[in-house]
Protein backbone atom coordinates (compact mmCIF):
# COMPACT_ATOMS: atom_id res chain seq x y z
CA UNK A 1 0.00 0.00 0.00
CA UNK A 2 1.54 3.01 -1.02
CA UNK A 3 -0.17 6.70 -0.35
CA UNK A 4 -1.01 9.13 -2.53
CA UNK A 5 2.08 11.12 -2.11
CA UNK A 6 4.73 8.43 -2.56
CA UNK A 7 3.06 7.05 -5.96
CA UNK A 8 1.57 10.28 -7.17
CA UNK A 9 4.62 12.01 -9.15
CA UNK A 10 6.85 8.55 -10.29
CA UNK A 11 3.40 6.79 -11.26
CA UNK A 12 2.20 9.67 -13.31
CA UNK A 13 5.21 9.71 -15.07
CA UNK A 14 4.50 6.21 -16.25
CA UNK A 15 0.85 6.28 -16.91
CA UNK A 16 -0.01 6.53 -20.36
CA UNK A 17 1.52 8.68 -23.73
CA UNK A 18 3.72 11.69 -22.70
CA UNK A 19 3.23 15.46 -23.62
CA UNK A 20 4.89 16.38 -26.69
CA UNK A 21 3.73 12.32 -27.87
CA UNK A 22 1.25 11.83 -30.66
CA UNK A 23 -1.54 10.11 -29.20
CA UNK A 24 -1.23 6.59 -30.31
CA UNK A 25 -3.81 5.32 -33.12
CA UNK A 26 -6.93 3.75 -30.93
CA UNK A 27 -9.69 2.32 -32.97
CA UNK A 28 -12.24 1.04 -30.67
CA UNK A 29 -16.01 0.56 -31.06
CA UNK A 30 -18.55 3.08 -30.04
CA UNK A 31 -21.69 2.83 -27.85
CA UNK A 32 -23.35 1.94 -31.04
CA UNK A 33 -20.89 -0.69 -32.54
CA UNK A 34 -19.19 1.83 -35.05
CA UNK A 35 -15.74 1.10 -35.38
CA UNK A 36 -14.01 5.10 -34.22
CA UNK A 37 -10.40 5.78 -35.08
CA UNK A 38 -9.76 8.90 -33.20
CA UNK A 39 -7.71 10.51 -35.05
CA UNK A 40 -9.34 9.54 -38.52
CA UNK A 41 -13.32 10.94 -36.50
CA UNK A 42 -11.21 13.85 -35.13
CA UNK A 43 -10.28 14.94 -38.67
CA UNK A 44 -8.16 18.66 -38.19
CA UNK A 45 -9.86 19.55 -34.74
CA UNK A 46 -8.24 19.28 -31.64
CA UNK A 47 -9.42 16.45 -29.10
CA UNK A 48 -9.98 15.92 -25.29
CA UNK A 49 -9.83 12.23 -24.77
CA UNK A 50 -10.79 11.03 -21.49
CA UNK A 51 -9.75 8.10 -19.83
CA UNK A 52 -12.30 7.14 -17.09
CA UNK A 53 -12.83 4.01 -15.06
CA UNK A 54 -16.59 2.61 -15.74
CA UNK A 55 -19.85 3.80 -16.71
CA UNK A 56 -21.38 1.15 -14.28
CA UNK A 57 -19.44 1.90 -11.26
CA UNK B 1 -23.18 13.44 -17.71
CA UNK B 2 -21.02 16.81 -16.18
CA UNK B 3 -19.20 16.46 -19.73
CA UNK B 4 -22.34 16.07 -21.70
CA UNK B 5 -23.42 19.10 -19.90
CA UNK B 6 -20.46 21.02 -21.42
CA UNK B 7 -20.71 19.44 -24.69
CA UNK B 8 -22.11 22.31 -26.20
CA UNK B 9 -19.26 24.06 -25.25
CA UNK B 10 -16.75 21.86 -27.05
CA UNK B 11 -18.55 22.35 -30.03
CA UNK B 12 -18.04 25.82 -30.11
CA UNK B 13 -15.03 25.41 -29.23
CA UNK B 14 -14.33 22.79 -32.44
CA UNK B 15 -12.87 20.12 -30.16
CA UNK B 16 -13.79 16.73 -30.55
CA UNK B 17 -14.28 14.55 -27.32
CA UNK B 18 -13.98 10.78 -26.62
CA UNK B 19 -14.06 8.84 -24.42
CA UNK B 20 -12.63 5.60 -23.24
CA UNK B 21 -13.05 2.81 -20.94
CA UNK B 22 -13.23 -1.22 -20.21
CA UNK B 23 -17.22 -1.34 -20.62
CA UNK B 24 -19.18 -3.30 -23.21
CA UNK B 25 -20.98 -1.44 -25.86
CA UNK B 26 -24.25 -2.66 -24.15
CA UNK B 27 -23.36 -1.03 -20.95
CA UNK B 28 -22.41 2.27 -23.19
CA UNK B 29 -25.62 1.82 -25.04
CA UNK B 30 -27.37 1.84 -22.02
CA UNK B 31 -25.50 4.71 -20.27
CA UNK B 32 -25.80 6.59 -23.90
CA UNK B 33 -29.60 6.27 -23.71
CA UNK B 34 -29.99 6.88 -19.68
CA UNK B 35 -27.94 10.15 -20.16
CA UNK B 36 -28.65 10.98 -23.52
CA UNK B 37 -25.03 11.09 -24.25
CA UNK B 38 -23.75 12.81 -27.86
CA UNK B 39 -20.23 11.77 -28.25
CA UNK B 40 -18.65 8.52 -28.63
CA UNK B 41 -18.01 6.37 -25.67
CA UNK B 42 -15.37 3.92 -27.17
CA UNK B 43 -15.66 0.31 -25.59
CA UNK B 44 -12.21 -1.36 -24.74
CA UNK B 45 -14.05 -4.55 -23.46
CA UNK B 46 -11.08 -6.91 -22.97
CA UNK B 47 -8.51 -3.53 -22.21
CA UNK B 48 -6.26 -4.07 -24.99
CA UNK B 49 -6.10 -0.43 -26.08
CA UNK B 50 -5.88 0.82 -22.43
CA UNK B 51 -2.69 -2.16 -21.67
CA UNK B 52 -1.51 -1.00 -24.88
CA UNK B 53 -1.13 2.81 -24.13
CA UNK B 54 0.05 1.88 -20.20
CA UNK B 55 -3.76 2.90 -18.77
CA UNK B 56 -4.46 -0.42 -16.56
CA UNK B 57 -5.15 0.41 -13.20
CA UNK B 58 -2.92 -1.48 -10.84
CA UNK B 59 -5.50 -0.28 -8.27
CA UNK B 60 -7.29 -3.93 -8.88
CA UNK B 61 -6.08 -7.35 -8.64
CA UNK B 62 -6.52 -9.81 -11.45
CA UNK B 63 -9.36 -11.87 -9.75
CA UNK B 64 -11.04 -8.27 -8.82
CA UNK B 65 -14.63 -7.71 -10.26
CA UNK B 66 -13.05 -4.25 -11.20
CA UNK B 67 -10.02 -5.82 -13.10
CA UNK B 68 -8.93 -4.12 -16.30
CA UNK B 69 -10.44 -0.67 -15.87
CA UNK B 70 -8.24 2.05 -17.18
CA UNK B 71 -6.33 4.69 -14.98
CA UNK B 72 -8.37 8.23 -15.18
CA UNK B 73 -6.65 10.71 -16.82
CA UNK B 74 -7.20 13.34 -19.81
CA UNK B 75 -5.86 14.21 -22.90
CA UNK B 76 -5.70 17.35 -24.50
CA UNK B 77 -4.54 16.74 -28.56
CA UNK B 78 -3.55 19.37 -30.55
CA UNK B 79 -5.00 19.76 -34.64
CA UNK B 80 -2.11 17.64 -35.40
CA UNK B 81 -2.83 15.37 -32.88
CA UNK B 82 0.21 15.64 -30.68
CA UNK B 83 -0.45 15.42 -26.88
CA UNK B 84 -0.47 19.24 -25.81
CA UNK B 85 -1.48 18.68 -22.32
CA UNK B 86 -2.19 15.54 -19.96
CA UNK B 87 -4.08 15.31 -16.45
CA UNK B 88 -4.02 12.46 -14.32
CA UNK B 89 -6.29 12.01 -11.64
CA UNK B 90 -4.16 12.71 -8.27
CA UNK B 91 -6.00 9.36 -6.54
CA UNK B 92 -8.30 6.92 -8.81
CA UNK B 93 -10.76 8.17 -6.86
CA UNK B 94 -11.08 11.68 -8.13
CA UNK B 95 -13.10 12.70 -11.16
CA UNK B 96 -11.11 15.18 -13.05
CA UNK B 97 -14.09 17.85 -13.95
CA UNK B 98 -14.25 18.45 -17.54
CA UNK B 99 -14.99 21.98 -17.42
CA UNK B 100 -12.00 22.94 -15.25
CA UNK B 101 -9.86 21.13 -18.25
CA UNK B 102 -11.62 23.18 -20.72
CA UNK B 103 -11.80 26.12 -18.99
CA UNK B 104 -8.17 26.17 -18.30
CA UNK B 105 -7.20 25.35 -22.22
CA UNK B 106 -9.95 26.95 -24.27
CA UNK B 107 -11.66 29.23 -22.04
CA UNK B 108 -15.27 27.42 -22.10
CA UNK B 109 -18.30 29.56 -20.85
CA UNK B 110 -20.21 28.79 -18.49
CA UNK B 111 -23.20 30.13 -17.76
CA UNK B 112 -23.77 30.31 -13.79
CA UNK B 113 -21.17 33.21 -13.59
CA UNK B 114 -20.72 37.23 -14.34
CA UNK B 115 -18.85 38.84 -16.09
CA UNK B 116 -16.24 37.40 -17.87
CA UNK B 117 -13.25 38.14 -19.78
CA UNK B 118 -10.27 36.27 -21.99
CA UNK B 119 -7.15 37.19 -23.17
CA UNK B 120 -5.46 34.46 -24.73
CA UNK B 121 -1.89 34.31 -25.07
CA UNK B 122 0.77 31.68 -26.59
CA UNK B 123 2.82 31.62 -23.25
CA UNK B 124 0.26 33.39 -20.77
CA UNK B 125 -3.00 33.12 -21.09
CA UNK B 126 -6.11 34.71 -18.51
CA UNK B 127 -9.62 34.18 -17.85
CA UNK B 128 -10.87 36.15 -15.64
CA UNK B 129 -14.68 36.02 -13.99
CA UNK B 130 -16.59 37.41 -11.07
CA UNK B 131 -18.67 34.20 -9.49
CA UNK B 132 -22.07 35.99 -9.62
CA UNK B 133 -23.42 38.25 -12.10
CA UNK B 134 -24.76 40.31 -9.11
CA UNK B 135 -24.57 41.78 -6.15
CA UNK B 136 -26.43 43.28 -2.93
CA UNK B 137 -24.99 45.57 -0.02
CA UNK B 138 -22.17 43.75 1.78
CA UNK B 139 -22.52 40.29 -0.26
CA UNK B 140 -19.18 38.74 -0.98
CA UNK B 141 -18.42 37.59 -4.69
CA UNK B 142 -15.37 36.20 -5.62
CA UNK B 143 -13.22 37.07 -8.45
CA UNK B 144 -11.46 34.15 -9.86
CA UNK B 145 -8.23 34.78 -12.16
CA UNK B 146 -7.15 31.11 -14.18
CA UNK B 147 -3.98 31.72 -15.10
CA UNK B 148 -2.87 29.16 -17.66
CA UNK B 149 1.16 28.89 -18.15
CA UNK B 150 2.46 26.95 -21.71
CA UNK B 151 4.37 23.80 -20.92
CA UNK B 152 7.75 24.49 -20.70
CA UNK B 153 7.15 28.09 -19.13
CA UNK B 154 6.84 29.72 -15.68
CA UNK B 155 5.98 33.09 -13.75
CA UNK B 156 7.75 34.04 -11.00
CA UNK B 157 6.52 33.61 -7.29
CA UNK B 158 7.85 36.14 -4.68
CA UNK B 159 10.26 36.68 -3.40
CA UNK B 160 12.24 37.36 -6.96
CA UNK B 161 15.71 38.09 -7.63
CA UNK B 162 16.36 41.72 -8.52
CA UNK B 163 15.08 42.22 -12.02
CA UNK B 164 12.56 39.96 -12.03
CA UNK B 165 9.17 40.68 -11.39
CA UNK B 166 6.55 39.02 -9.52
CA UNK B 167 3.33 37.18 -10.57
CA UNK B 168 0.71 39.64 -8.91
CA UNK B 169 -3.07 40.29 -9.04
CA UNK B 170 -4.33 43.43 -7.98
CA UNK B 171 -7.93 44.85 -7.31
CA UNK B 172 -8.37 48.53 -8.26
CA UNK B 173 -10.12 50.40 -5.61
CA UNK B 174 -13.51 51.45 -5.78
CA UNK B 175 -16.03 53.46 -3.32
CA UNK B 176 -17.25 50.37 -0.81
CA UNK B 177 -15.55 47.87 -2.20
CA UNK B 178 -13.45 45.61 0.30
CA UNK B 179 -10.50 43.28 -1.25
CA UNK B 180 -9.71 40.72 0.39
CA UNK B 181 -6.58 38.49 0.76
CA UNK B 182 -5.60 36.56 -2.85
CA UNK B 183 -6.09 33.38 -2.55
CA UNK B 184 -2.93 31.38 -4.70
CA UNK B 185 -1.13 28.52 -5.24
CA UNK B 186 2.18 28.52 -3.18
CA UNK B 187 4.99 29.20 -6.03
CA UNK B 188 7.62 26.47 -5.99
CA UNK B 189 11.11 26.45 -6.23
CA UNK B 190 13.31 26.45 -9.46
CA UNK B 191 16.72 26.83 -10.80
CA UNK B 192 18.44 27.15 -14.16
CA UNK B 193 21.29 25.46 -15.28
CA UNK B 194 24.40 28.26 -15.21
CA UNK B 195 22.42 30.40 -13.13
CA UNK B 196 23.39 31.16 -9.01
CA UNK B 197 19.84 32.47 -8.67
CA UNK B 198 17.13 31.04 -6.81
CA UNK B 199 13.38 31.41 -8.13
CA UNK B 200 10.49 30.56 -7.11
CA UNK B 201 7.73 29.78 -9.59
CA UNK B 202 4.27 28.87 -11.10
CA UNK B 203 3.87 26.43 -14.05
CA UNK B 204 0.78 25.34 -15.62
CA UNK B 205 -3.13 26.23 -14.40
CA UNK B 206 -2.49 29.13 -11.25
CA UNK B 207 -6.10 29.76 -9.75
CA UNK B 208 -6.18 32.85 -7.84
CA UNK B 209 -9.45 33.88 -6.17
CA UNK B 210 -10.15 37.02 -4.45
CA UNK B 211 -12.73 37.95 -1.91
CA UNK B 212 -14.79 41.03 -2.83
CA UNK B 213 -16.73 42.63 -0.60
CA UNK B 214 -19.33 45.21 -1.31
CA UNK B 215 -20.26 47.14 1.96
CA UNK B 216 -22.70 49.71 -0.11
CA UNK B 217 -25.02 49.70 -2.18
CA UNK B 218 -23.11 51.56 -5.10
CA UNK B 219 -25.13 50.93 -8.07
CA UNK B 220 -23.45 49.27 -11.32
CA UNK B 221 -19.97 48.61 -10.86
CA UNK B 222 -17.01 47.47 -12.74
CA UNK B 223 -14.19 45.92 -11.03
CA UNK B 224 -11.20 46.51 -12.45
CA UNK B 225 -7.88 43.80 -12.03
CA UNK B 226 -4.82 43.60 -13.08
CA UNK B 227 -2.49 40.86 -13.77
CA UNK B 228 1.41 41.46 -13.71
CA UNK B 229 3.96 38.84 -14.73
CA UNK B 230 6.95 37.90 -16.55
CA UNK B 231 6.66 35.01 -18.50
CA UNK B 232 10.63 32.61 -19.07
CA UNK B 233 11.28 29.49 -20.43
CA UNK B 234 14.93 27.88 -19.48
CA UNK B 235 16.03 29.61 -22.30
CA UNK B 236 14.21 33.13 -23.01
CA UNK B 237 12.53 35.35 -20.90
CA UNK B 238 9.76 37.73 -22.28
CA UNK B 239 9.38 41.41 -21.43
CA UNK B 240 7.06 41.82 -17.47
CA UNK B 241 3.42 42.85 -18.79
CA UNK B 242 0.97 44.21 -16.83
CA UNK B 243 -2.91 42.47 -18.17
CA UNK B 244 -5.92 44.57 -17.42
CA UNK B 245 -9.41 43.40 -16.82
CA UNK B 246 -12.33 44.65 -16.40
CA UNK B 247 -15.88 43.07 -14.98
CA UNK B 248 -18.92 44.44 -14.25
CA UNK B 249 -21.54 43.51 -11.72
CA UNK B 250 -24.72 44.66 -10.96
CA UNK B 251 -26.68 45.36 -8.04
CA UNK B 252 -29.36 44.24 -6.52
CA UNK B 253 -31.63 46.25 -4.22
CA UNK B 254 -31.10 44.64 -1.05
CA UNK B 255 -35.02 44.15 -0.45
CA UNK B 256 -36.76 43.10 -3.47
CA UNK B 257 -40.19 44.26 -3.86
CA UNK B 258 -43.03 42.47 -5.24
CA UNK B 259 -44.16 44.56 -8.63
Amino acid sequence: VTTPSDDTQASHERIGPAIGERFPDVVLPDQYGAQIDVHAARGQRPALIIFYRSARW
Amino acid sequence: VELQERLADYAAHNVAVFAISYDSIDVLHGFTEKYGIAFPLLSDAGSVAIRRLGHLSRQFAEDHANFGAAYPATYILDADGIIVEKRIAESERERETAAGILEARFGGHSSAHGSEVVIPGDQVAIRAYLDSPTYRMAQRLRLIVDVSVADGWHVYGEPVPDGYVPFSVTVGPLTGLTVGPLVAPEPHPFSVDGLDEQFVVHEGLIRCVVPLTFAESAGDLTVQAQIRFQACSTSECLMPTTLSVELSVRMLIHVERQS
